[in-house]
């Protein structure tokens, strides 16, 4: 195999451009044959074959190639030429493979971080995405945030300004919500509170069972899950501060709302989100104590929450408007419509945050409070009304599953195989 | 010649009395001397300030040559001017108020003893400096068939200073209208010749082929007669040397003269003009005449120049906010120059440069084909870096554009004295009575293997020059498009072009950024990305420039920060305005040169930032190692500013700043 490389024909010159390419690849050529011509700065330059052989090459017309790359190779075995042919081939494919690429292209670091964070990059189309475009899709603390924040020190501080009990971050309104606030107010309902809701149908039992305290109610997984969840959606565990800004809280603090019917108090379960679902149950055990016993509470219990559950399972509610607490963007309600059925509905500060944001959180809510039904396997833990078999062992006994009966105060059960058509 | 020679010929001078001399050289010659008697009677009183170099004793050497030259002709002188340049315009009263330090003197009283202007005469301090400046006076007067020459006043002391030999050797080459008159008083300041000057003072210009005539100014009647044959041969169309052994009567400026009181004596006994004063026709003249002077000094008008009349450049220093789209043909760098050089020539500049003539075209081929079209105005020079740029000045100073081509920009280093003895202030020194639009072109870089004498970036020593702009061409835009905006400014400008970036191919539409340029004159260019916000803005200039925006996607992709590039065309002075506009908006600065980044360009855009409050989350400076660029392929390209190493020390910055993209 003969290399024949790009040659520098004048001291300038680092390409050159292909004028003629007068052999495909692949053909045979004599010795003297001209295979290409070329175009310095200079002058034109025919490049001739040094002996009898195939061509090989990637040549097009018009191309700038760089002195010193591989202009065409010079076989004279047909195996190699096969050989040859394949590679190119190869190439051929991968570079059209190449061409199918997504418009996006992404950072080293963005791919990296979009991995730790489990984001998937084939929800970019278009634009260069760096991590701190990972880091924004998926909700963590901006860092231009800073950035904003050290340039809004120099202003000065506006009189009126809330006064947030939790540490938190300002966070700029982008002028296109700012409009649609506007928008909203002048609207016919005249605010920018919106409530959407979604329904919980459970399937069956927890499959680890819950202390006493949340025997029969979905509250303890809700708090546990949103706390975390209200990480990845930071503008509903904020404040609304003026029409440019908005502050995003440091911390997730979950008010849990208490009601004896006299004295309606929220008292905040502090950095919910680093809490084990065991630690949580207790600390609203302990916080019901508290509430129970009359005793004073704490200030910072009273004023520290960044959102706030108000529940309403345990009562003969099947409908909501929970109505936002000052100082926050979010507040979570549930009722239970039927025994396994509950509704959880949300109100939100539009000024802050998008509709299909809150959708998605309660999508992404909903589907990890289900996670606690369904085994690895997806079965969920039902159980005969009558003899107490799981479905799991019903399933194992080769039949397809449960009879639903409808017992005598109108309310749905299972029943086994066995236990309906008797011994 | 010795002291002995001197003597005799000062004894065996002309007789006063039987002198046949016009009575308007004598009243000049008396002229000269009371006007440098009335300079040290002033500074004597403290009305004067600054230095005199008085030429008593040497009256006659002014008379001969420069008063028996025409208006066409021109006179460049040092130091020790006065009596040339009373000789040479006349203006003794202009002289005097120039002294004084007052706005009607010749050069507003900027210049004062030293640094004088008038058409057809500029002196100026530093030694042998304005001698090839004359050479490029003379050889405009040879291209455009003039009748002018160009003179040059040197002292012995002078034979010590090359440019003096670069200009023998171009003017001989030439054969340039060049008279050379070396006026040998036997001290250089307090340096006797025979401590000074080796071997004979004849011997070196007919070393060039250089006619030599001698003369004295104590038998000034053959002094004039010598003066006028030597003037009326240079006429013809060649150089000459005249030597005039003469002898200064004063110290070397004031009260420093430690030479031998009796020979002091002896030449001030012999001197001619003192004998004339004793006949009586003559003292009577010169009574006269120092009437006139102390008439003049009595009413001087007072005015002196203000600070907002004097504190001005010719350098461009608007600002725009108007950014116009960049579209290229497709061509090769250097065919681009070419042809924007051919343009300046057809409006008539002068190229000059080694090698650059026609077959071979220059070293990188810049100036192919441009002397077989214009052979007047394309010339080749010999290795004179000095000598070909005070050349190129002396053709600027007559009007012409004229480009000094340095061949490597290594050899730079040469050009210093030019550059700053005349070119950067010429416009200034003599009050704005005329400019030096000479245009220094040189390449810079590596990346060839070139070592350490051929691939430096030398600009960061010559940014910054009073009066002297600095631009760079890059391959990003057709470099016709700054050429061109050079021919309406004035100033001396140096024109930094690339090794590399000659051969590359103009910069084509890209598909991620666009191309835009400032809409004024060297207008810096902007490539921001179409696709993303910009969260770092690069800026660089030249080849650099060039070689960054091949490698934007890369850069994006490896340190996580898309990039905003902004190439600068005019270095010195900067205008900072287009990098603000985007380091508003990304909060971070990288600024990559090609030389070390220590008092470079870098550290100048920084400053002015600062300077005007602009805070940077992110700041980095990047350029070449400071050792001289090695041969080695793969450790040239580690040691230059290239993408791997950019990217490189970004990325370091980062993590140990912990700086967030």
């Amino acid at each position: 195999m003969i290399e024949i490389l790009v040659p520098r024909e004048n001291v300038n010159d680092e390409s050159v451009i292909i004028l003629e390419v007068n052999f495909s690849s692949g053909s045979k050529v004599k010795k003297g044959d001209v295979v290409v011509s070329i175009e310095t700065s200079k002058t034109n330059v025919d490049i001739d074959a040094p002996e009898d052989g195939v061509v090989i090459h990637q040549l097009e017309k018009g191309a700038e190639v760089d002195v010193g790359s591989l202009l065409f190779s010079l076989s004279n075995t047909q195996d190699t030429v096969t050989e040859i042919k394949e590679q190119t081939n190869n190439q051929g494919a991968e570079l059209n493979g190449a061409t199918q690429k997504s418009n996006a292209k992404f950072s080293i670091a963005a791919i990296k971080r979009a991995k730790d964070l489990g984001v998937n990059l084939g929800q970019f189309d278009h634009g260069w995405v760096t991590s701190a475009d990972i880091e924004m899709h998926a909700g963590i603390a901006i860092p231009r945030a800073r950035l904003q924040q050290v340039v809004a020190d120099t202003k000065p501080e506006k009189k009126d300004a809330p006064v947030l009990a939790v540490s938190s971050t300002k966070v700029s309104i982008p002028k296109r919500k700012q409009a649609e606030a506007k928008n909203l107010i002048s609207g016919d309902h005249g605010n920018t509170t919106s409530t959407i809701g979604i329904e919980i149908k459970l399937l069956g039992e927890r499959l680890v069972a819950p202390p006493y305290l949340f025997k029969d109610s979905i509250s303890d997984l809700i708090a546990f899950e949103a706390s975390k969840l209200l990480r990845q959606y930071p503008e509903l565990n904020g404040s609304y501060t003026d029409e440019k800004t908005w502050s995003q809280y440091d911390q997730v603090n979950f008010g849990w709302s208490f009601d004896n019917g006299k004295n309606l108090k929220v008292l905040a379960i502090k950095d919910a989100d680093k809490l084990s679902l065991a630690g949580l149950q207790e600390e609203v055990g302990r916080l019901l104590d508290l509430y129970d016993s009359g005793q004073t509470i704490p200030m910072e219990l009273l004023t520290d929450s960044t959102v706030t559950f108000s529940d309403l399972s345990r009562s003969s509610a099947s409908f909501m408007f929970p109505l936002i607490n000052g100082h926050q963007t979010l507040i979570l309600g549930i009722v239970r419509k039927s025994k396994y059925v509950f509704e959880i509905f949300t109100s939100f500060d539009h000024r802050v945050s998008e509709g299909l944001t809150v959708v998605n959180f309660l999508a992404e809510l909903k589907s990890r409070v289900l996670s606690y039904f369904l085994d690895q396997n997806g079965i969920v833990n039902i159980s005969c009304y009558a003899c107490g078999k799981s479905i799991a062992e019903e399933l194992r006994l080769g039949h397809r599953g449960f009879i639903r009966m409808t017992l005598a105060n109108g309310e749905d059960e299972n029943l086994c195989r066995n236990c309906f058509e008797g011994w | 010649m010795n002291i002995e020679d001197f003597r005799q010929l000062a004894q065996s001078g002309s007789n006063p009395s039987r002198v046949e001399l016009s009575s308007q050289l004598i009243e000049e010659a008396l002229r000269i001397r009371l006007v440098e008697q009335k300079f040290l009677e002033l500074f004597a009183q403290g009305k004067m300030n600054g230095t005199v170099h008085t030429c008593v004793g040497q009256e006659f050497s002014a008379v001969a040559v420069a008063g028996q030259l025409t208006a066409d002709d021109w006179v460049t002188s040092n130091h020790r001017c006065h009596g040339h340049f009373i000789s040479k315009t006349k203006n003794w009263q202009g002289l005097i108020d120039e002294l004084m330090g007052l706005e009607s003197g010749v050069c507003k009283g900027l210049g004062s003893s030293q640094h004088l202007y008038a058409k057809g005469f500029l002196s100026n301090g530093p030694q042998a400096a304005l001698v090839p400046v004359a050479t490029g006076i003379a050889l405009y007067n040879k291209i455009h068939k003039q009748e002018g020459i160009a003179v040059s006043y040197v002292g012995e002391g002078t034979l010590g200073e090359g440019a003096l030999y670069e200009a023998f050797n171009l003017a001989s080459i030439y054969q340039a209208p060049h008279l050379i008159v070396c006026e040998n008083n036997l001290y250089s300041q307090s340096t006797p010749q025979t401590m000074g000057v080796s071997g004979s003072v004849l011997e070196r210009p007919k070393a060039f082929g250089i006619k030599t005539f001698e003369a004295d100014t104590w038998n000034f009647e053959n002094l004039m007669q010598v003066s006028k044959a030597a003037i009326d041969y240079v006429r013809t169309g060649h150089p000459a040397f005249l030597v005039i052994r003469t002898y200064r009567l004063n110290a070397h400026s004031k009260g420093d003269d430690d030479r031998d009181g009796a020979e002091v004596q002896f030449f001030k006994d012999n001197d001619p003009l003192t004998k004339l004063l004793n006949i009586e026709q003559w003292a009577t003249l010169a009574q006269k005449i120092a009437a006139q002077i102390d008439d003049h000094v009595a009413n001087v008008d007072p005015k002196v120049l203000s600070f907002d009349n004097y504190v001005k450049d010719q350098l461009p220093r608007k600002t725009t906010a108007k950014l116009e789209p960049v579209v290229n043909e497709k061509k090769r760098m250097v065919a681009a120059l070419n042809s924007a050089y051919r343009k300046t020539l057809e409006a008539g500049a002068f190229h000059i440069g080694e090698d650059i003539c026609d077959p071979y075209g220059g070293a990188f081929k810049v100036t192919k084909g441009l002397s077989t079209d214009f052979p007047l105005m394309v010339r080749n020079t010999s290795i004179s870096e000095n000598g070909l740029l005070g050349v190129a000045i002396g053709m600027a100073l007559m009007g012409t554009h004229s480009f000094a081509e340095i061949m490597f920009g290594d050899f730079m280093t040469h050009t210093f004295d030019q550059l700053i003895s005349n070119a950067s202030k010429i416009h200034h020194m003599y009050a704005f009575q005329t400019s030096v639009p000479v245009r220094i072109r040189t390449p810079m870089g590596g990346k060839r293997g070139y070592g350490p004498t051929h691939s430096q970036s030398l600009e960061k020593h010559f940014l910054g020059i009073d009066n002297v702009g600095v631009i760079s061409l890059s391959s990003l835009i057709d470099p016709a498009v700054a050429i061109e905006e050079s021919r309406d400014v004035d100033f001396p400008m140096v024109i930094l072009e690339n090794k590399v970036d000659y051969g590359k191919t103009l910069w084509s539409n890209s598909e991620y950024f666009e191309l835009t340029r400032e809409a004024k004159i060297f207008g810096a260019l902007r490539l921001n990305p179409k696709i993303a916000a910009p969260s770092l803005t690069i800026v660089s200039y030249g080849e650099t420039a060039r070689h960054i925006a091949d490698h934007l996607e890369r850069f994006f992709e490896e340190t996580d920060f898309v990039p905003e590039l902004i190439c600068l065309t005019q270095l010195h002075p900067l205008d900072t305005n287009l990098i603000e506009r985007s380091v508003k908006k990304t909060g971070r600065l990288l600024t990559v040169e090609d030389g070390s980044v220590d008092f470079g360009l870098g550290a100048e855009i920084l400053s002015k930032l600062v300077e005007k409050g602009q805070t940077l989350q992110f700041a980095l400076r990047v350029g070449a190692e400071p050792v001289p660029v090695p041969s080695i392929t793969k450790l040239e390209l580690e040691v230059l500013p290239t993408i791997d190493r950019i990217i490189a020390l970004v990325n370091a910055k980062k993590s140990t700043h912990g700086v967030q993209s």
